[in-house]
């Protein structure tokens, strides 16, 4: 088995405060300069975001197997639960992205209830500012762009669309290896 | 290793467990002296104070509550490359934690276990007893006794 | 208006100094030690762990040593403490009835399975104080550490049968609630709190609340404001439960540690209604550390909070305070009373700015009215 975070107090306030800064910056690429032994095909990123964030009361949905040693990683570290469906989850980390189709799938939280939603982490190829996905809105001076190499266009189109159901979306932290970046439900989408 | 969820209760370890839980530093310390080099570790999970919810149980004549939360300190190690001593500990002593999962680790080793049960474990269960002992004695000494008393005899 | 605001962080820092020396005291006496506090005062570190809902007695001697025995701001300094911590999980239900028993009596049956055990009390002292001096009282408690050897009998925890189970057993109680917990039991403190609350939620308010407050209510009760017969008490007891966790990681159950706590079953009679055959009912207090006065007091807001749709006692139809969910369960937590009444010290120099132009104004008028309601001969 290995470790976790080799500081758990120091690591987890760390990347609490790039997640705070990147969601509230939608586009802005932040990087996480810890050495985290995460196991597989889990990136460096990943592992740091679940181990913050997850707990014994956080159930997750995941595309990676239920037995494998990234989820052996995950539960022995966080004790969280692993869902079988993603609509019942409040998180969800998906190292597949070429079969990542609808975000829909995901849990939009409700009208009372927000913040049920599902926070989706993907697992990208590449990830940078030159791309053809434009955001705009909330925490966007004026604009910005991204490139998120393996999504599929068909998958940020559908998330476009969800916009409009705002309070209810669903919060994506696209990640590749140890950098990250957060598109928030709020955030509105192009692409070209 | 695999850390699929064992469902057998492991009853020995349980109690060897209890027992370096509810152990003074410095009895684990000495054993760990009197044991000499050559016991080397790693850090799965560093020494780490966190809770425990303490529920109280349904018995028909009140439900289940939360009653509070209780410090402990968890602690796991991978000892000599292979064992995983674990342990979880009421209170915050770090210390503590540290070696209840070292000695838990080593108690699974066929080269230390016996030695460690004939010594640290037999002394941490006979001081465990005297105490309890000592406890009850005291408290029965409280006890009210009321007799009926016989006439005649 | 604004008004200049000088030299208020110096002034704050020296008063974080000038408390600090008051906390330490003269020089010339030595300092405590927190362990001392944690094994001398153990009933102060006790309430601060039940209301402060954190069983640590390190964190309680600690926080009670920095506030200078002001046990509110100790408790204040525990929940404090407590929301920097992870929660792992939740312990297995606790078995009360294998307590490692230092102390359990009943009101209600002189001759008990096991006996009255009278255990360490003040119950039984005369309320003197003594004044001799430190040195003269310590000197005899020093030979008295117990020898045991193995022929002395031990107390064996089965034989302590409850008094409720005695009640049940020659069906005078009924089970009035599940007899295995549920899958989630709510959690106050994930949840806020809604009225009317369950039975889970009142006792785990309770359990937190101040034991002051809660012993003035139930002090409320007996004298009528809620009760119109005298409870019993069925049992009390305190001692040491084993905790118990199954960590997920291991896949096995694991001993944690042993905790104290205190435990109250108060006995009251039901006359009997419709759907119901007259029998006793219980209320049911669980504190952590022998904290006797609150277990009784929680024991007794348990049976008086019943939820309307439950009711079976025609005193209580009409709506006195301790009878109130709202009333109690709002105002139970010392911490957020507390925290309401002293905001008051917080600057409210605008709000009192725009009371003083009002009463400005309605004098003015007053006056007017006393001017022209004036009788010409004076």
């Amino acid at each position: 088995m290995l470790q976790g975070f080799q500081s758990e107090t120091n690591d987890s306030q760390l990347i609490f405060r790039k997640l705070l800064t990147a969601m509230a910056s939608p586009g802005s690429i932040e990087t996480i300069d810890l050495d985290i032994n995460c196991p597989g095909n889990l990136h460096p990123a990943s592992g740091g975001i679940l181990l913050t964030l997850l707990d014994f009361e956080t159930p997750f949905w995941t595309d990676l197997d239920e037995y494998s040693k990234e989820i052996q990683w995950i539960q022995f570290h966080t004790s969280a639960p692993v869902k079988d469906s993603a609509t019942n989850s409040l998180f969800a980390i998906c190292t597949h992205y070429d079969e990542l189709e609808d975000p829909n799938l995901f849990n939009p939280g409700t009208l009372s209830s927000p913040d049920l939603s599902t926070t989706l982490l993907i697992q990208t190829r590449g990830l940078d500012n030159n791309g053809k996905i434009r955001l705009t809105g909330p925490g966007i001076q004026t604009e910005a762009y991204l490139r998120l190499k393996g999504i599929k266009e068909v998958f940020l189109k559908r998330r476009a669309q969800m916009v409009k159901n705002y309070p209810q979306g669903v919060d994506m932290i696209f990640i590749c290896d140890n950098r990250f970046v957060c598109v928030p439900r709020t955030t509105i989408l192009e692409v070209f | 290793m695999n850390f699929q969820a064992k469902t057998a209760v492991n009853t020995e370890r349980q109690k060897m467990m209890a027992l370096l839980g509810g152990a003074s530093i410095k009895d684990l310390e000495t054993e760990k002296e009197r044991l000499g080099p050559g016991i080397d570790w790693n850090y799965i999970i560093k020494p780490e104070v966190g809770l425990l919810m303490v529920q109280s149980d349904a018995d028909g004549s009140h439900p289940a509550f939360n009653l509070g939360e209780m410090s402990v300190t968890k602690c796991v190690l991978e000892v000599k490359g292979h064992y995983l001593g674990y342990a979880m500990i009421l209170g915050s002593d770090l210390v503590h934690a540290e070696l209840a999962a070292l000695f838990d680790g080593l108690l699974q080793h066929p080269d230390y276990r016996n030695d460690i049960k004939s010594n640290l474990i037999n002394t941490l269960a006979e001081k465990q007893l005297q105490k309890d002992r000592s406890l009850e004695k005291d408290v029965a000494d409280t006890t009210v006794e009321f007799f009926t008393l016989k006439r005649g005899e | 208006m604004y008004v200049a605001v000088k030299g208020g962080e110096k002034a704050v820092k020296q008063s974080r100094r000038l408390v600090e020396k008051m906390r330490r005291g003269p020089e010339t006496i030595p300092p405590i030690r927190t362990n001392q506090i944690e094994h001398q005062m153990g009933l102060g570190v006790d309430r601060v762990m039940a209301e402060g809902s954190l069983y640590d007695q390190k964190a309680a001697a600690t926080a009670l040593k920095q506030a200078q025995g002001d046990t509110m701001e100790a408790i204040f300094l525990v929940r404090a403490f407590r929301t920097t911590l992870k929660r792992f999980g939740t312990s297995a239900p606790i078995d009360t009835q294998h307590m490692q028993i230092i102390r359990r009596i009943s009101g209600i049956y002189k001759d008990i399975p096991g006996g009255q055990v009278l255990g360490p009390t003040y119950d039984y002292t005369h309320r003197l104080i003594d004044f001799d001096s430190d040195e003269k009282k310590e000197a005899p408690l020093k030979n008295q550490v117990s020898k045991v050897d193995s022929a002395d009998q031990e107390i064996s925890p089965q034989q302590m049968t409850r008094v409720i189970d005695i009640l049940r057993q020659q069906g005078l109680m009924d089970i009035s609630s599940p007899m295995s917990p549920q899958e989630n039991v709510e959690d106050l403190t994930r949840e806020p709190l809604k009225l009317p609350a369950s039975r889970s939620i009142r006792l785990q308010n309770l359990a937190r609340g101040d034991e002051g407050f809660l012993l003035g209510a139930a002090y409320s009760l007996q004298r009528g404001f809620g009760l119109d017969r005298h409870p019993f008490l069925g049992e009390l007891r305190v001692g040491y439960i084993t905790v118990k966790y199954t960590p997920p990681e291991l896949g096995f159950e694991i001993i944690v540690g042993k905790i104290k706590i205190t435990e109250c079953f108060m006995i009251n009679r039901f006359d009997g209604s419709e759907n119901k055959s007259p029998g006793f009912e219980n209320g049911y207090g669980l504190v952590f550390g022998q904290s006797e006065r609150k277990a009784m007091s929680m024991s007794l807001l348990d049976r008086s909070l019943q939820n309307t749709s439950g009711q079976s006692n025609s005193d209580v139809k009409n709506s006195y305070p301790a009878q109130d969910q709202e009333f109690i369960l709002s105002h139970s937590d010392n911490v957020e009373s507390s925290g309401f009444v002293q905001h008051l010290k917080l600057p409210h120099y605008v709000d009192f700015q725009s009371e003083l132009v009002f009463i400005r104004n309605l004098k003015r008028e007053h006056n007017k009215k006393k001017e022209n309601s004036l009788e010409p001969s004076i």
